[in-house]
């Protein structure tokens, strides 16, 4: 006895550091099944340990752990983790030992053990099961009802049709669930006619609606050819529910009769339902939809043509482009904008090919619109055909065509556009050729290659082409082009040299910055010496620069600087250099009213790139600017970048 | 600026949405009852259960769509219930927002509700979608969709069973620059995709809490129903923390940091390669904490490899993911405003490529609007059914491959592993009396 006891108590002390163990490792090993075993057996063992003994169990438990979990089934409290470790032991014992608890538990635990019994498909356990549909306990009636569907053989199937006839409510809601389990049971084992008439039954009751539905769907389906008869006779329902049920079955439907049985459905539908109808057309995507849903989109209600119209890309089939091209110029600019919306995205050759016959018409707007649908669909193919659109006579269509070649083009079209845009007189058309120049020479591996081409042409070009070219310049970059715009700079005609200064003083790299620090010294235009002094202070940002060319730019721009327009353009290049003279000069205008939220931005920057190489100085910084400013983001940041240089002075 | 430009067909379908509501509704609801099916013209009447601080956005995403009327919610922690019916109320201008407390009261209650809101801890996100659905609701759950293989498959089943229009939380399914990504790799863009990445949670791990806090006494049932809050989970004593959200790491409760943001980069990446209707068929077990590296397969050839680190050398954000092939790469994540690219001029056809997906899928590039948009149309959602039960089962399966510690081979026919008998134990749990299904 005494013996015995030591025994308990040391395997209890062993599953203890098990159960210990349980709370980090998931799966015990499969030799720790008979100290489980003990755990829950044992008068000593707390509730928590039990619970976790049987959560191993579920993982290593075999048939010599079923007895001992049968035995907690009776316990509230304990009674599901027993079955939470007996669910998952595949012995046949479990079925024979879950059986037998049927007849003996009562509330919720029977309940339990009933769920229980429907996961492992126990056939055996029909009959009991069958008594238990007309439990005075509605809660055990409906769990035995969706356990027998789960079982789902045909014994059971016949118990809940019979159960079917006399119950009601939420009773009656748990067997067609159950009916529904049987059905599908019976069509994965070829037990067709079975479901079929299950299906019936559910599809001819009053209500539930979802029972009704679902079975409208499962009737359908499982006749599978057959059922298009019924479909049919559905989608003549004057059951909106019905109806729908039809229509969504028909989304699992392939074949043309379907589509056919679809469109005859359309005739005399209110809206509500056509819509649904069309809706359903579009997501099954077949071709042979697209007659019906031309003619609803032709005419009729509007809320229903733009569905049509919206169907046809889901569709995607040719067939739909020239409806869709027609209804481009309908009188109602919704319909309209819904064929456009649906041109854009029709894949193919066939509405490529329809849109180049657009563009080949000679009314502006249907050249536009081509023009515009091309742009969308990304049709790179159409490049030499927008070329040769913008060497046209229409305005409109030339500057659009240009906008497509630059959208579309390569730097192969770099010298058909070079060419054109010397041919330009008006502004307009000399900006879009600039900026579809500007954009293949951005595409360009090497743009640079390119400045030889345009700098040859400065020599011929008109002022305001000139201009243009410049402006092109500036998006290519480099020495040459460059030393071309400093040439231009100095142009006796006043129109190109204001446009080359203006291209200086938007130059992107520090290379200009002797040219722009020469005319924000030097120049007598004040708007010139302004915009050379932006220029200047923005060359601070190139990410290219060295910290100390960047302190150089900003100490040379921090002399010339008057307006508190500049000084805070300045801030903004300062809060891009880490180093502490960067965050000195910015904390000098922290007592600016008109600029010190700009400064404790800028000193805050500063500070988060500097804090823990400088972090005394970023301390007292960070003090100032967070008392000089009222700026929540900047407050915050301010905050952390404190924080971070005062762990890193070890306060 | 790009989203607004590729979102026309949303705006077009809320300003007609918005017409056919003023006008007299050609097909009363009073004639066909409601919540089996909700006519286009119609009103969408949507009912909450369990929202909480997550559900709050999905909620407040929801209230203003023109054709959307919330009328109830149903918690069993009475707080929670009062904020849902205060941001309800608020909304409307009335008082209307009724609470209940008892999820299968409400749903045989509340036969008016066409739709629920499910967004309660993971544990009940199944269950509650399987009753709501068999009680004849249409569901948007957040996610994950599933705890187990089981769970998933209930919720595939009954959404079938019953017809019923479900879509998971999932919501980068329906951002532009995710679905740019999907396209890319769709269209053949990126040639043969051989590897893409999944992001999974940087905080956790992937062995699971078995612990209990400690008891605290058990507030009033009608401040708490703690039974109802465990529902089909094991019981275990109550504690404020679970109630706050201190659910996260436990077994019982949640999927691990593989399952938590894996229930988003998974299922975006399984339908990115076409493999929305199947799961990896291969798990190679990584000895660390976490899943960091682990390599799955899938029956397409292609390797999808779960990455940790927040900001790592091939994407950063949260949530991202990466598509890898013979002619170039693609990665996203949250917070970029355009996704990462091998060459610059795969980004030109951005809009068109957004746009197209829109176009032909009739889906908008809006998680919440998809959803509504179906229990309408009654086409599944692009979060649908299948899609979140196929992903959430890689997710549990990669889960089972770091508890087990070694690799494992699954057959996404039968669903079970092979020749993995304790493998195959891990796919279902036994529900707690009476919460069973």
């Amino acid at each position: 006895m005494l013996k015995s006891k030591i025994h308990i108590i040391l395997i209890i002390t062993l599953m203890l550091a098990g159960t210990a163990r349980m709370s980090a490792q998931t799966v015990p090993p499969a030799t720790d099944e008979d100290k489980l075993i003990a755990v829950i057996q044992s008068s000593d063992a707390t509730h928590k340990e039990k619970v976790d003994a049987c959560r191993g169990l579920a993982l290593i438990g075999t048939e010599k752990s079923i007895a001992p979990l049968v035995a907690l089934l009776g316990d509230e409290k304990l009674s599901h983790m027993a079955r939470y470790a007996l669910e998952t032991i595949k012995d046949p014992a479990v079925d024979e030992v879950l059986r037998d608890a049927l007849g003996k538990l009562r509330g919720t635990p029977l309940v339990g053990v009933i769920g229980s019994v429907g996961v492992r498909r126990d056939a055996k356990a029909v009959e009991t099961l069958t008594k238990m549909l007309r439990d005075s306990d509605a809660v055990v009636a409906q769990a035995a009802a969706r356990a027998l569907g789960s079982i789902g053989n045909s014994t059971a199937a016949s118990a809940l049709e019979n159960e079917l006839k006399r119950t009601s409510g939420q009773n009656k809601l748990n067997v067609c669930e159950g009916l529904f389990r049987c059905a599908e049971t019976a069509v994965a084992e070829g037990r067709k006619q079975q479901a079929i008439e299950i299906y019936d039954q559910l599809r001819k009751l009053d209500d539930p609606h979802q029972v009704c539905g679902g079975a409208v769907r499962g009737a359908i389906l499982t006749r599978q050819k057959e059922g298009l008869p019924l479909l049919k006779e559905y989608l003549r329902s004057d059951s909106y529910i019905l109806f729908s049920a039809a229509c969504q079955t028909a989304l699992e439907m392939s074949g043309t009769e379907v589509t056919q049985a679809l469109t005859a459905a359309l005739n005399d539908l209110p809206v509500d339902k056509e819509i649904l109808v069309i809706w359903t057309l579009g997501k099954r995507g077949d071709p042979a939809a697209v007659p019906a849903l031309s003619a609803a989109a032709g005419s009729g209600e509007k809320s229903v043509r733009i569905v049509a119209i919206e169907a046809m890309p889901q569709i995607g089939h040719a067939s739909a482009v020239p409806v869709l091209a027609d209804l481009l110029a309908d009188n109602d600019s919704e319909i309209s904008k819904a064929a456009e919306e649906a041109l854009a995205a029709i894949p193919g050759d066939q509405a490529d090919a329809a849109i180049m016959a657009m563009l080949n018409n000679t009314e502006t707007e249907p050249r536009l619109m081509a023009l515009e649908l091309i742009g969308r669909r990304r049709m790179t193919s159409s490049v030499p055909a927008l070329l040769k659109a913008a060497e046209g006579p229409d305005a409109k269509v030339r500057q659009a065509a240009l906008k497509r070649v630059g959208e579309l083009g390569s730097p192969a079209e770099f010298s058909a556009l070079l060419e054109l845009l010397v041919q330009f007189e008006s502004r307009q058309d000399l900006d879009a050729a600039e900026q579809a120049l500007s954009a293949v020479c951005a595409k360009a591996d090497n743009p640079a290659s390119y400045t030889s081409k345009i700098t040859n042409q400065l020599t011929k070009a008109t002022p305001a082409q000139k201009s243009a070219l410049l402006r092109v310049l500036s998006i290519i970059g480099g020495t040459d082009a460059l030393n071309a715009v400093r040439k231009a700079a100095k142009d006796s005609n006043a129109q190109v040299s204001d446009a080359a200064i203006r291209v200086l003083c938007s130059w992107k790299t520090a290379d200009a910055a002797p040219d722009l620090l020469a005319l924000a010294k030097n120049s007598s235009d004040n708007a010139r010496k302004t915009a050379a002094l932006r220029g200047y202070i923005n060359l601070a940002r190139d990410g290219s620069l060295s910290t100390s060319k960047k302190l150089e730019i900003c100490r040379q721009a921090a002399a010339l600087i008057q307006r508190d327009e500049e000084k805070k353009l300045l801030l903004g290049a300062l809060s891009t250099v880490p180093a502490l003279e960067a965050l000195s000069m910015a904390m000098a205008h922290i007592e600016e009213p008109a600029i010190r939220d700009e400064a404790a931005f800028a000193a805050v920057a500063i500070g988060e790139q500097i804090a823990e190489q400088k972090p005394r100085e970023v301390i007292e910084a960070m003090q100032k600017a967070l008392k000089a400013t009222n700026n929540t983001n900047v407050n915050r940041r301010g905050r952390m970048v404190l924080n971070k240089a005062k762990q890193a002075a070890g306060q | 600026m790009q989203k607004n430009k590729t979102n026309l067909s949303r705006r077009a379908f809320l300003k007609r949405t918005a017409a056919w509501l003023t006008a007299p509704c050609i097909v009363p609801a009073s004639v066909f009852g409601r919540n089996g099916a909700v006519p286009p013209s119609e009103r969408i009447i949507l009912g909450g259960i369990g929202i909480g601080n997550r559900g709050s956005h999905d909620l407040r995403w929801m209230l203003p769509e023109a054709d959307v009327q919330f009328v109830a919610t149903c918690d069993p922690q009475r707080s929670r219930a009062e904020a849902v019916k205060q941001i309800v109320d608020t909304r409307y201008g009335n008082k209307d927002c009724v609470i209940y407390h008892d999820t299968r009261e409400f749903l045989a209650e509340r036969t008016d509700i066409d739709a629920v809101l499910v967004t309660t801890g993971d544990r009940w996100h199944a269950f509650a979608s399987i009753l709501a659905m068999r009680a004849g609701k249409d569901v948007y759950s957040e996610k994950p969709s599933s705890m187990t293989v089981a769970e998933g498959q209930g919720v595939v089943d009954t959404a079938r069973r019953y017809r019923r229009i479900y879509q998971t939380g999932t919501q980068r399914l329906s951002e532009g620059n995710f679905t740019f990504c999907n396209e890319m790799l769709r269209l053949g863009r990126l040639g043969d995709v051989h590897t893409v990445r999944a992001h999974i949670a940087p905080w956790d791990a992937a062995e699971m809490r078995h612990d209990w806090l400690p008891a605290e006494p058990l507030p009033p049932k009608e401040e708490v129903d703690w039974d109802a809050w465990l529902g089909p989970c094991p019981w275990r004593p109550y504690n404020s923390s679970y109630t706050r959200g201190g659910w996260r790491g436990f077994y019982d409760f949640h999927t691990s940091c593989i399952g938590e943001w894996g229930a988003h980069t998974f299922a975006q990446c399984q339908v990115g390669m076409g493999a929305a209707d199947t799961s990896a068929i291969e798990y190679k077990y990584v000895n660390n904490e976490s899943g960091d590296k682990m390599e799955t397969l899938f029956a397409n050839g292609i390797k999808m490899i779960l990455e940790r680190d927040m900001d790592n050398k091939y994407f950063h954000g949260s949530c991202a993911i990466r598509y890898e092939g013979t002619e170039g790469w693609v990665a996203v994540g949250d917070g970029y405003s355009k996704p990462d690219v091998s060459n610059p001029a795969m980004l030109d056809d951005f809009r068109k490529l957004v746009y197209d997906y829109q176009a032909r899928t009739g889906r908008p590039m809006s998680h919440v609007r998809d959803f509504l948009d179906c229990v309408k149309s009654r086409r599944q959602p692009v979060a649908n059914p299948v899609v979140m039960h196929r992903s959430m089962t890689t997710v549990h399966a990669a889960n089972i491959c770091m508890w087990l510690k070694r690799d494992l081979k699954f057959d996404p026919v039968k669903e079970e592993f092979i020749n993995d008998p304790q493998a195959n134990r891990f796919r279902s749990r036994a529900m707690r009396e009476p919460w069973i299904i």
